[in-house]
């Protein structure tokens, strides 16, 4: 398998190389967006001299390519610049951020990968089954509902009525600050700290806003599993298959699932990446603070600098996805090679 | 007793523009170690009446009538996982296109080895043994058995495709056109294996091809199959020096030989909609010789001479 490990280096040397031209494509597109951010951010009234101060004070008055090479080469140092609003650095509350948000794209794939995958899979398999048809209209629901809508109704029914998780998403501040920070995903530290309690509770807070995400993504996943488990049960091999006394079981698994796990693989790598940055109504419904608020929050206030950073973080985790994807294709088909 | 007996099989396709009629009233017997050609153009139900003895049609065939007796059992009334204990074992099958009837994502080897696995509960080593032992004797080196099916020449894939039919002594094997998506020499080749398989195994094989030479050097008796009937059966030498049904005489008109100056010989017309074929003998719109009964009533199989049948009304008394 030679060539496994050449395709393996060859993808990890080009992923720098794409998340470099993602980051200049950030760069620019933030600088020839028109009117002045500065200017923006602190709204028109404010006399012409502070707001060059304030240009000055954020390099923002160097020439293009200088800036262009400071953001890189503070990027590599970790340094994210300063906001344009509280004109300090929030490079921590970004990464918490981010981690939240990552725990929640994680756990919402948790849910989203096994509940469409067996759906498709069996709809595909009972073709025309009344399995089939449930689990096709569940698809079809799945990507129609309103993910607000959907949480709502979870939180009433959860939360209000049965009372049996929490109506807010994420880990209560007492938890988090009880938590010793290794990954800033507080699920992940309070297990690696041992704290059981506390992962328990971040669990029950996780479960709402995992189970809304996960149903919304796992539509797609179920309608791609089953096209493409049709698709594979066609195949001429299949029916080769069928012809040497191949148990159905096997057929279904070996040559049906495996073959058709690559566009699931596929569509489960861009929804997780979606997620990612896209999960803003979730997070909004469950008042969950993620990545997506914040972006959010930072584009309605015209902080330039922290949309900026936000989507360098969310260009670095698709590169990253992207890496992790082409290796599994690798691995599942023996025909993608250098 | 016969290895097979078709009798009377009618099999249709449900599709949009109406039923198919793709196997129609087919009946024949195969004897052990016989290698029977069936011969007919696209279309001519040839290949549905290869999966129908083996009961693998897509979902939309359904099979109105008949019977397939095997070993004196009619595999048409076994139950999925009894007819399972049968397929690849008993009957095995070779496919036309090697390009895509081996599993992308599995060792070739792994192909003949889950077979041994699964029929005779064998252990995965005994199996992969087995498994690179009998690709050797179709000619693949033992360390190819670790290559991925893309890793391999399409003749060689066919030859692992022959393996997996062999793997298992099959009394009966189903070779549905296994040359045609091979070039001329890798075909020859091929063909050798398939003698070879006969002689060694004593194995019955129906080989179905829409070319007549391909058969005239294996085979020891022809069927002659159009629109989803059979119109002549005759050992090689009844079928090649001595056609009897103007069909099979067109055929083999059409069949160009080197060295010959006269324009080839096209049977006039075009095969029929099988969605609504001809009524009577279903070749009579381009049969030259059609007569008023031609266009009503079909003409049943009738004996010529020992071992040599023909459906034609010119060689029946009325």
């Amino acid at each position: 398998m030679a060539g496994l490990r050449e395709y393996i280096i060859v993808r990890l040397i080009l992923t720098p190389a794409m998340v470099l031209i993602l980051l200049t494509v950030v760069f620019l597109i933030l600088r020839v967006l028109p009117g002045d951010p500065v200017r923006a951010s602190v709204g028109p009234k404010v006399p012409e001299e502070y707001v060059q101060k304030i240009r000055h004070e954020l390099g923002l008055d160097k020439p293009l390519y200088q800036q262009y090479i400071d953001y890189i080469v503070g990027l590599l140092h970790g340094d994210f610049g300063k906001s344009l609003i509280t004109r300090r650095s929030f490079k921590e509350e970004l990464l918490s951020r981010f981690a939240a948000s990552l725990e929640l794209a994680l756990c919402s794939m948790l849910v989203a990968i096994p509940l469409g995958l067996s759906l498709g899979y069996l709809g595909a398999t009972r073709r025309g089954s009344s399995l089939d048809h449930i689990s096709r209209l569940l698809g079809v629901a799945s990507y129609s509902i309103p993910v607000f809508w959907l949480g709502v109704i979870l939180q009433l029914i959860f939360g209000i009525w049965l009372g049996i998780f929490p109506v807010t998403g994420g880990a209560p501040p007492s938890i988090k600050f009880r938590v010793p920070r290794i990954t800033g995903m507080v699920m992940l530290d309070s297990l690696l700290s041992g704290d059981i309690e506390a992962f328990l509770i971040t669990v029950k807070h996780m479960v709402l806003p995992s189970l809304t995400l996960g149903f919304v993504i796992s539509g797609v996943i179920n309608k791609v599993t089953r096209n493409a488990m049709l698709e594979v049960l066609s195949e001429d091999y299949v029916i080769a298959a069928k012809a040497r006394g191949i148990p159905d079981f096997r057929i279904k698994i070996k040559y049906g699932l495996r073959n058709a796990l690559i566009p699931i693989l596929t569509i489960a790598g861009l929804q997780f990446a979606l997620l990612m940055g896209g999960a803003v109504l979730t997070e909004s419904t469950f008042s969950y603070s993620g990545l997506g608020t914040y972006m959010r929050d930072a584009v309605l206030s015209r902080d330039y600098t922290v949309v900026q950073a936000a989507v360098t973080l969310y260009a670095i985790i698709v590169a990253f996805v992207n890496l992790v994807v082409d290796i599994i294709y690798a691995l599942l088909d023996p025909r993608i090679r250098y | 007793m016969s290895l097979l007996r078709v009798n009377n099989l009618r099999v249709v396709f449900e599709t949009p523009y109406g039923q198919v009629k793709a196997v129609d009233g087919v009946s024949f017997e195969i004897e052990r170690g016989e290698v029977v050609g069936l011969v007919g153009e696209s279309g001519s139900g040839k290949s549905t009446l290869g999966l129908s003895i083996m009961k693998l049609l897509p979902p939309n065939a359904r099979i109105l009538s008949g019977q397939v007796i095997y070993n004196g059992v009619d595999l048409l009334r076994l139950k999925e996982d009894e007819l399972r204990k049968i397929r690849g074992k008993e009957i095995s099958m070779i496919f036309q296109d090697p390009m895509t009837t081996l599993n992308p994502t599995m060792r070739v080897g792994e192909h003949i080895a889950e077979a041994l696995m699964y029929h005779y509960n064998m252990d995965k080593e005994e199996a992969w043994r087995i498994a690179k032992e009998v690709l050797e004797s179709v000619g693949i080196p033992a360390e190819r058995a670790m290559d991925y099916p893309h890793q391999m020449s399409g003749g060689m894939r066919q030859r692992v495709m022959i393996a997996t039919a062999i793997a298992l002594k099959p009394k009966l094997i189903i070779a549905d056109e296994p040359t045609s998506a091979l070039d001329v020499i890798v075909q020859d080749h091929i063909l050798e294996l398939l003698k070879d398989l006969r002689d060694r195994n004593k194995a019955s094989i129906i080989l179905i091809t829409h070319d007549l030479s391909v058969t005239a050097d294996i085979a020891d008796r022809v069927l002659i199959m159009y629109a989803g009937r059979i119109l002549e059966v005759g050992t090689v030498e009844h079928i090649y020096y001595h056609p009897h049904h103007p069909y099979t005489q067109g055929l083999l008109k059409s069949i160009p030989k080197l060295g010959s100056k006269s324009e080839l010989y096209i049977i006039p017309g075009s095969p029929p909609d099988m969605t609504n074929p001809p009524s009577g003998c279903r070749f009579h719109p381009r049969c030259p010789y059609a007569r008023g009964i031609c266009m009503k009533e079909a003409p049943p199989l009738v004996k010529v001479e020992k071992g040599h049948l023909v459906a034609c009304w010119l060689y029946i008394e009325r």
